[in-house]
């Protein structure tokens, strides 16, 4: 079941099965030979929903933070500032017991098929042992029946589990992985980047079968990637994230046709067409430079130092993650008007800093 | 000639060709032909793009020719044509480094992570173009403002690891460049960077191209990388070349199902389509080919002679063979294209 991507308000967080509110997580560093302490700032004041059955793309280049958001959802990292909810209760920081529990709810799908299967487990061991260490089921009949069931969910011979990983392609073994990650009957995935170590012929399939899982289960994905292509096939929402933070967030459509934040523009400029025609060698907004550092983050604006349009403004304050139209949210002070002639104006109201405080409330909802 | 579909093609005089190349490696699970009948030419200042998933064999066509198979494999077949004349391995060793370059995927491994990054260009100069040090000091620097690397002076003073990925590769193409080649072979050259970084990456090689008039290899995986920068196209499975011609032709009318397919899964940002439609099954284990066409496990139009029996390339039908230019005309390896 998906829900209206375009709901907007606050009412409609109450339907959000994962919440983000101002999910911060900052690692300390030390640095060169001075050994200064500093702090890299992986993941800054995000607010983020995602629904029962949606799938969200998380988007954003290497350095972002997109992995480090995803392993704080599912409570691999302890966050610095904020919180996580999850079905509207506050799983911040959960260990032991509690956080086991929470897993039967939410698990992940890794990116390297090769790397995240261990290859002196048979493939109904590897597929088994999330059910063992639930204590979910211990007779040997119920396990392999179970996994049985769970290859051919993905689109798997039975005959699979008596092989080891070596014996199948990546795309078959990324089918194993989400086997394993389906066995508890999760309501939520963490996909990071599960096909971008796949061929693209092989990654069309993976890509169907996380549908068709999700039509079936009614699962909501968290999708990471940095293959905007293949979010947007299959996500409802995108989120983008620069330097740790998201900038914008809104239906995948929308951000495909109305981009509001300058990096989401230079971004989408920049993906490969698959077609000679579609002139996007030429048409590209061309950013200049690198990712800056997240231990030092550029004033302001994280994005001013490579923004085409920037202004004073943008390297003097931070822009506030409003929402600049229905479901459409965007933390630029500047309108991206270029893109589009018929969206409402954005406010050019005092920038107010980033809230963040995890306890107070955030001064717009940006769940949804 | 082949006037009418390739108005581009009488311009260029070719530079380069490798014809009938084969390169096998030893395993344990006895002989791979990882590469077998690979021909393709490229013209002065033109793209050619060579197209294939992993295993097809692409990057081992430009292996060969750099002389960098590794030591479990070997060319056993394969002539290669510089500016029309056949030249042996000797001739070649000399235009490698030179006349031919390359550029990797991976600059980080590209470089020498222990040599500051101004010296490592100025051993180029002092080996292939013979600059005094001072001469090549001063062309090192010259070179990395070619590439649009800021601040050279203090650049050419730093270690490797004291770059971006995509500073890194302007690096390693002003390496590339330093010996003035004719042609620059770029293997995967964005595939490890980001896409706003890719695009930058793209940008200059187009850039250098036209000021320089130097042709390019561009071997990748993705379509989208090649469409729209490469004149010719050659599409590799398995291999074996199975599908070749300009590059807008082969995106507008492919033939081969392979390449359809590969086409139809690749998602496009903007014409969303409801559901991808995948190639069935998966790339091939090179030691187990069949003697028929290597996709026909995988061809939806597949039938008995496909199994059997290989298809060789044959020239489409309405693009009329060239007499005088070869390996560049439209082909198609496949029983059933036309």
């Amino acid at each position: 079941m998906r829900s209206d991507p375009l709901v907007g308000s606050l009412e409609a967080s109450g339907q959000a099965l994962l919440q983000m509110q101002g999910l911060t997580v900052h690692f300390p560093v030390r640095s060169g030979m001075s050994g200064r302490k500093q702090v890299v700032q992986a993941v800054d004041d995000v607010w983020l929903d995602v629904r029962a059955g949606e799938t969200v793309g998380l988007v954003g280049e290497s350095g972002s933070g997109k992995t480090t958001l995803g392993y704080s959802v599912l409570g691999h990292y302890r966050p610095t500032a904020g919180r996580v909810i999850f079905d509207g209760e506050d799983v911040t920081g959960l260990e032991g017991k509690r956080l086991q529990r929470l897993r039967r709810n939410m698990q992940m799908v890794f990116q390297d098929p090769y790397g995240s299967l261990n290859p002196r487990m048979r493939v109904e061991e590897i597929v088994a042992e999330p059910l063992v260490c639930h204590g979910v089921a211990t007779d040997r009949g119920d396990v392999r029946r179970r996994v049985e069931e769970l290859l051919a969910m993905c689109g798997m011979p039975a005959e699979a589990a008596d092989r080891f990983p070596h014996a199948f392609s990546g795309g078959q073994r990324q089918r194993i992985g989400i086997a394993r990650a389906l066995a508890l009957g999760p309501r939520f995935l963490v996909a990071d980047e599960p096909t971008s170590a796949l061929d693209v012929s092989v990654q069309a399939q993976v890509v169907n079968l996380l549908q068709d899982l999700q039509r079936d289960l009614a699962l909501a994905y968290l999708f990471i990637s940095h293959d905007l292509s293949v979010v947007r096939h299959i996500s409802d929402r995108i989120a983008i994230m620069y330097l740790g933070q998201v900038v914008e967030v809104a239906a995948s459509d929308s951000i495909f046709d109305n981009p509001r934040h300058p990096y989401t523009e230079a971004l989408l400029s920049a993906i490969p067409v698959p077609d000679p025609r579609s002139g996007w060698h030429e048409q590209r907004i061309r950013l200049r430079g690198d990712l800056p550092s997240p231990i030092n983050p550029p004033p302001g604006c994280r994005f001013n130092t490579r923004c085409p349009i920037a202004e004073d403004i943008c390297s003097e304050r931070v822009p506030v993650f409003e929402q600049k139209a229905d479901g459409h949210w965007a933390a630029c002070h500047l309108s991206t008007s270029a893109v589009t002639s018929n969206h409402t104006p954005v406010e050019f109201g005092p920038a107010r800093g980033r809230n963040r405080s995890s306890e107070s409330p955030p001064p717009d909802n940006p769940t949804t | 000639m082949t006037e009418g579909f390739d108005s581009g093609q009488a311009d260029h005089q070719i530079l380069l060709s490798v014809a009938d190349l084969a390169v096998d490696f030893d395993t344990e699970s006895g002989i791979v032909h990882a590469v077998q009948d690979v021909s393709w030419s490229i013209g002065a200042g033109e793209t050619l793009g060579v197209v294939g998933e992993s295993g097809s064999g692409k990057s081992v066509t430009a292996a060969a020719l750099m002389d960098l198979i590794p030591i479990t494999g070997r060319v056993v077949n394969g002539t290669f044509i510089w500016h029309g004349d056949r030249v042996g391995s000797a001739e070649l060793a000399r235009l490698r480094g030179s006349k031919i370059t390359m550029v990797f995927q991976d600059p980080m491994n590209a470089l020498n992570p222990l040599v500051h990054v101004g010296r490592q260009i100025t051993e180029v100069l002092v080996k292939h173009v013979n600059l005094s040090r001072s001469a090549a000091r001063r062309r090192a620097h010259e070179l990395l403002e070619l590439v649009g690397i800021p601040d050279p002076s203090r650049r050419m003073r730093q270690y490797p690891f004291e770059f971006s990925g995509g500073m890194a590769q302007r690096v390693v193409i002003a390496m590339a460049l330093a010996a003035q080649p004719e042609v620059l072979i770029a293997d995967e050259p964005t595939t490890a960077l980001d896409v706003t970084i890719q695009a930058q990456i793209l940008d200059l090689m187009s850039e250098l191209q036209k000021e320089l008039g130097i042709a390019i290899v561009l071997i990748t995986h993705d379509l989208g990388v090649v469409a729209g920068v490469a004149d010719h196209l050659a599409v590799m499975y398995a291999g074996r070349v199975i599908e070749r011609g300009r590059s807008a032709d082969v995106f507008a009318n492919p033939y081969h199902p392979y390449t359809r397919g590969l086409l139809a899964s690749t998602p496009h940002p903007r014409d969303v389509i409801d559901r991808l439609v995948p190639i069935k099954g998966n790339p091939p284990v090179v030691t187990e080919l069949s003697p028929g066409c290597a996709f026909a496990d995988r061809c939806p139009e597949a039938h008995d002679r496909c199994r059997v029996e290989r298809p060789p390339m044959s020239a489409v039908p309405s693009h009329p063979a060239s007499e005088t230019v070869v390996l560049r005309d439209r082909e198609v390896a496949c029983w059933n294209a036309f």
